[in-house]
């Protein structure tokens, strides 16, 4: 009893101590407006989108921390995200408000200056989910709109929550997980609709792709991406094979302003086994343009007809102008999976042109942007074959960035190869839809690329000792490209030159996007950390030992600033 | 400061174990003392296991009513110890800790007066065991025609062996709520449950859609009796003779109806035998000093199965939420979390070493296929189901257990438990509703195979 009482006294002697010490916050939500998101691009201040402007240029206007000065960042704090499933977030930042999609587990508002945290939405998910999904709890980021924050959970369900105090306002379940369906990426807001494509390729789901009204969650358009009887496309499928024909849309998609056009990249056709669906599987391993307004489909272009090797084209479409026969041209940057960047007419979805930027063994890309594979590269039924770049590509969904001054595109890159068959397998529900074997033979290495779009092709690459496979790349007007890695190092690379000028040790491996803002004219710089998603699920002996040896789970958020 | 305080308690408990075992006479002696200079007689119970007992007293549950007659027939006051019945030896060791002074709801099993020697057994105060349930509407409500349909049990029960021994296609569930969902919906038409569940659910609820059948399989059945320290035998006396003095008088009968008891075939209608010759045949009679009988060999295999029943019936009925992995993954007699076994590789990763201990024998390699086919099937199972996290060919990136490393350390069905009920608290699924049990098999000795590579 006396001990009951000493305890409840502590307790409350603890609550006034908080209470007391807790920040009168001076940070207030800005609405996030449409004219906002649209000048995301110009104003460092925030990061209001995933890939901050909608044509996910992951490039930052801010130059005060720049190379010169870079050398002195050092940690303001780190602090626990509570989770040990790893964090694939790029943080959003909005008028000194920082939001993280904590994997599919919580949603966290912080104050960016103090680190103090505003508000925390606990993801109530069901204990089955991750049977479903491929690679744990992952979620990527949110969608910020007026006064709300919109997230996609694991389980198939958009929610609304109130930005200024974390209550929810509404959730909607848009599919049946247990099929497969699960959200992984980060939703976009566009002219008031959420912009969401689901994940489950290697479940045998449809890929759909969903508008939904921010007010209501209610759906206003669904694109699918594979053709059912009487679809366009639908003749692309043998053997009945488009009704488990997977090609989800698992990344977020780019908004083109200019043209009204979202691009989504879409991913590999089920199952693996490439016999068993005769014919180029129309709409997988492509890039498809959708009216904004409408999601009506206005172009395509399909990278990997009648996939035999999961390289979805699940990447980002940057939007830009580069220089083509000494003009400028619209197009889109995607760097694939198969190891070439694409620059596509984004116009008409022609193929413009193509060029390595890892090593690739299985071929090229031809000049009318067809694959030219060498027979012993493509696996089949009973015939191994070893290619690479793998199934993780030579760039996985880690996203790369743009410095839209220079076209010059800082690519998170891997060099893994695979040694795989095919064989029969057969849809079930809630398992995988497979039908390959195989594995990575060896360890995987990663580089980090600097392409010139304006020139097609490299201008120099580092080394890295892991594939840098899901750390996406952030770069600065500061003339600095940052990228983590999977041992935790957040570093920071001269544009120019690609050396190191700057790293930091965080607590876990790095498998999310850092990003830069300024609170009160300061720039900061921040990482997730917490090791997870594919990789180390995936990759069996790819996995560099001295991964398995060093590094464990545990996810933290850094902030940084400029020392003295 | 906490860490050394625990410490301080741990040592006084080893000293105070010492001295019990050094004079029980004594012991004995302080019990009856205690009991009259203090007038309570402490009983240990579960606080959240309706029908059997409740901390809510409102109902108290069936044994705390009786725990309330037995007071009051010696005299004493009745206080309760609440203690979750989660793990069965808890409670075993709360009594010989001297915390409480008995607990209702052993089975009678000679090989538990065996490995549990601080402890004596009452006579039985009444026979329960496992009931089938069905749906009122199912078609059919016998077990043999759900044989491959599949047959709702709570994992690690005594009906989930020895169906599973008997050749049934199984479904699992984690508590008998599930399985009374499971029911409704139709997922299962007949499942078999402890009996005074379901007849607690039906009494409670007054659900027409359910129906508990009193006939039950012959071995689904046993005797229950209350349990006391070792030293205390004349305590343990005192309540026999209570105990025959309730059955005669009619209180017995009275409070298990009032819990719905259903009254299983061949038990004498819920309350135990009365004869001198039963009793001693179940074993915890009135015997002395003497080592516990000798039983034959075929009562003994019996005994054992009633024995890992109340084990995991301790710790799988009472948890909210159940956490299936922990149940598995834990060692009964272990209370403070998973020993590590340096010569296992697997064992500090996944703690499912010691656990194989106890349920190694529980079904024998026999019971699995071993041909290359099967084994190859297991492969291309393996990749749909398991592939995406434990990676490809078993090798696993190191954020999750590598399958390679520990799969010679552990039975089969060990691994086709934890495929099929997950451990949830790790990050591993449940895949009953989605493999078969053939399935699951095979992808054990693909596992299997693998550790051989």
């Amino acid at each position: 009893m006396k001990i009951a009482k000493t305890i409840v006294g502590m307790f409350a002697m603890a609550t006034a101590a908080t209470a007391l010490s807790a920040p009168v916050s001076a940070v207030e939500w800005k609405s996030v407006t449409e004219e906002r998101l649209l000048n995301a691009a110009k104003d460092g201040n925030d990061w209001l989108i995933y890939g901050r402007d909608y044509g996910a240029s992951r490039y930052s206007p801010l130059d005060q921390i720049n190379t010169g000065n870079v050398a002195k960042l050092k940690p303001l704090y780190t602090i626990s995200l509570g989770s040990l499933e790893g964090q694939a977030v790029t943080p959003q930042v909005n008028n000194g408000i920082m939001i993280v999609a904590v994997s599919s587990e919580y949603i966290d508002a912080f104050e960016v200056k103090t680190g103090e945290r505003l508000w925390r939405y606990e993801i109530k998910m069901p204990a089955d989910v991750t049977q479903f999904a491929c690679c744990g709890k992952l979620a990527k980021g949110v969608a910020l709109w007026e006064d709300k924050v919109f997230a996609l959970t694991l389980d198939a369900r958009a929610i609304a929550l109130n930005a200024k105090d974390g209550s929810l306002v509404w959730e909607k379940t848009l599919e049946d997980y247990k099929a497969g369906y699960t959200f992984t990426m980060a939703p976009v807001v566009v002219k008031g609709k959420i912009l969401a494509g689901f994940a489950g390729g290697e479940f045998g789901v449809i890929g759909q792709i969903v508008a939904l009204d921010s007010k209501s969650g209610n759906e206003v358009w669904k694109a699918s991406t594979i053709p059912q009887p009487g679809e366009e496309g639908y003749d692309t499928w043998g053997k009945d094979s488009a009704k488990y024909g997977g090609g989800a849309a698992w990344l977020t998609t780019t908004f083109d302003p200019d043209l009204n056009l979202t691009y989504w990249g879409t991913g590999n056709p089920a199952p693996w086994n490439s016999e068993m669906r005769p014919g180029d599987n129309l709409f997988s391993n492509s890039v498809i343009a959708l009216d904004a307004d409408s999601g009506k489909r206005k172009w395509y272009f399909q990278h990997i007809p009648n996939d035999a090797w999961d390289w979805d084209s699940m990447n980002e479409n940057i939007p830009t102008e580069v220089d083509v026969d000494g003009k400028k041209a619209k197009v889109i940057l995607n760097a694939h999976k198969n190891g070439f960047m694409y620059t596509i007419d984004r116009t008409t979805g022609k193929f413009i042109r193509a060029n390595s930027f890892v090593h690739t063994d299985w071929g090229t890309v031809t000049k009318d942007g067809k694959l030219d594979v060498k027979p012993d590269k493509r696996p089949g039924v009973g015939k191994p074959a070893t290619f690479c770049p793998s199934y993780f590509g030579g760039k996985d969904w880690a996203h790369m960035a743009l410095n839209p001054k220079t076209n010059m595109v800082y690519i998170p890159a891997e060099e893994i190869c695979v040694k795989l068959h095919h064989e029969e397998t057969q849809y079930k529900k809630g398992t995988m839809y497979l039908g390959a074997g195989g594995e990575i033979e060896k360890p995987g290495t990663g580089k980090f690329v600097a392409f010139d779009a304006n020139a097609n092709k490299v201008v120099w690459t580092v080394e890295t000792p892991s594939p840098l496979q899901s750390g996406s790349a952030l770069a600065t007007a500061g003339g600095l490209a940052f990228v983590g890695d999977l041992e935790g190092y957040l570093k920071a690379y001269d544009q120019k030159t690609g050396k190191v000028l700057w790293s930091h040790r965080t607590p876990s491996g790095i498998i999310g996007g850092p990003v830069t803002f300024a609170v009160d004219g300061k720039q900061y710089v921040a990482t997730p950390s917490g090791y997870g998603g594919a990789f180390p699920l995936w990759a069996g002996k790819g996995v560099p030992e001295h991964l398995k040896r060093n590094i464990v789970k545990g996810a933290t958020l850094t902030v940084y600033e400029l020392g003295e | 400061m906490f860490r050394q305080s625990t410490k301080f308690a741990l040592g006084l408990a080893i000293a105070a174990g010492a001295q019990l075992a050094a004079d029980c006479a004594s012991a004995q002696q302080a019990t009856l003392d205690r009991l009259k200079r203090t007038g309570i007689i402490n009983v240990c119970a579960d606080p959240d296991l309706l029908p059997y007992s409740s901390d809510k007293l409102n109902p108290a549950g069936y044994d705390m009513e009786i725990a309330q007659q037995i007071a009051k027939e010696l005299g004493y006051q009745l206080g309760y110890i609440w203690y979750s019945t989660r793990r069965g030896t808890k409670i075993v060791r709360q009594l010989s800790d001297s915390n409480c002074d008995f607990f209702l709801g052993f089975p009678v099993d000679s090989s538990f007066e065996e490995s549990n020697f601080k402890i004596i057994l009452s006579k039985p105060y009444y026979s329960s065991g496992f009931a089938v349930v069905a749906r009122a509407d199912a078609p059919n409500t016998i077990l043999e025609d759900s044989k491959t349909k599949g047959v709702g049990v709570q994992m690690g029960m005594l009906p989930d062996f020895k169906l599973f021994e008997r050749g049934y296609e199984r479904k699992l569930f984690r508590n008998t709520a599930e399985i009374f969902d499971a029911l409704l919906h139709k997922e299962i038409d007949v499942a078999v449950i402890p009996a005074p569940e379901g007849g607690w659910e039906v009494k409670s609820k007054g659900d027409p859609n359910i129906k508990v059948l009193t006939d039950t399989e012959k071995d689904f059945v046993f005797p229950m009796a209350i349990g006391f320290r070792k030293e205390d035998k004349e305590l343990r006396n005192q309540v026999n003779a209570i105990i025959d003095k309730m059955q005669t008088d009619g209180r017995l009968t009275a409070i298990l109806d009032k819990y719905g008891m259903v009254k299983l075939a061949g038990t004498g209608g819920g309350v135990a035998p009365k004869s001198k010759a039963d009793v001693e045949k179940e074993g915890g009679g009135d015997d002395d000093d003497g080592p516990p009988q000798k039983k034959s060999d075929a009562h003994d295999k019996k005994s054992q199965l009633i024995m890992r029943d109340f084990v995991n019936l301790g710790f799988m009925m009472t948890d909210k939420p159940i956490r299936v992995a922990e149940a598995v993954g834990s060692h009964p007699d272990s209370d403070e979390g998973r020993k590590i076994d340096a010569d296992d590789p697997g064992a500090d990763e996944h703690g499912l070493a010691l656990n194989a201990k106890y349920r190694v024998d529980t079904t024998t390699v026999d019971d699995f296929p071993n041909d290359a086919k099967s084994i190859d099937d297991g492969r291309k199972l393996y990749k749909q189901a398991c592939y995406k996290c434990h990676g490809p060919n078993g090798v696993s990136g190191g954020t999750i257990p590598d399958l390679r490393l520990y799969a010679g350390a552990h039975d089969h069905y060990e691994m086709f438990a934890v495929i099929q009920a997950g451990r949830l608290d790790r990050g591993m699924p449940a895949w009953n509703d989605y493999l078969t049990s053939d399935e699951i098999k095979k992808i054990v000795v693909y596992v299997k195979a693998l550790h051989k590579k």
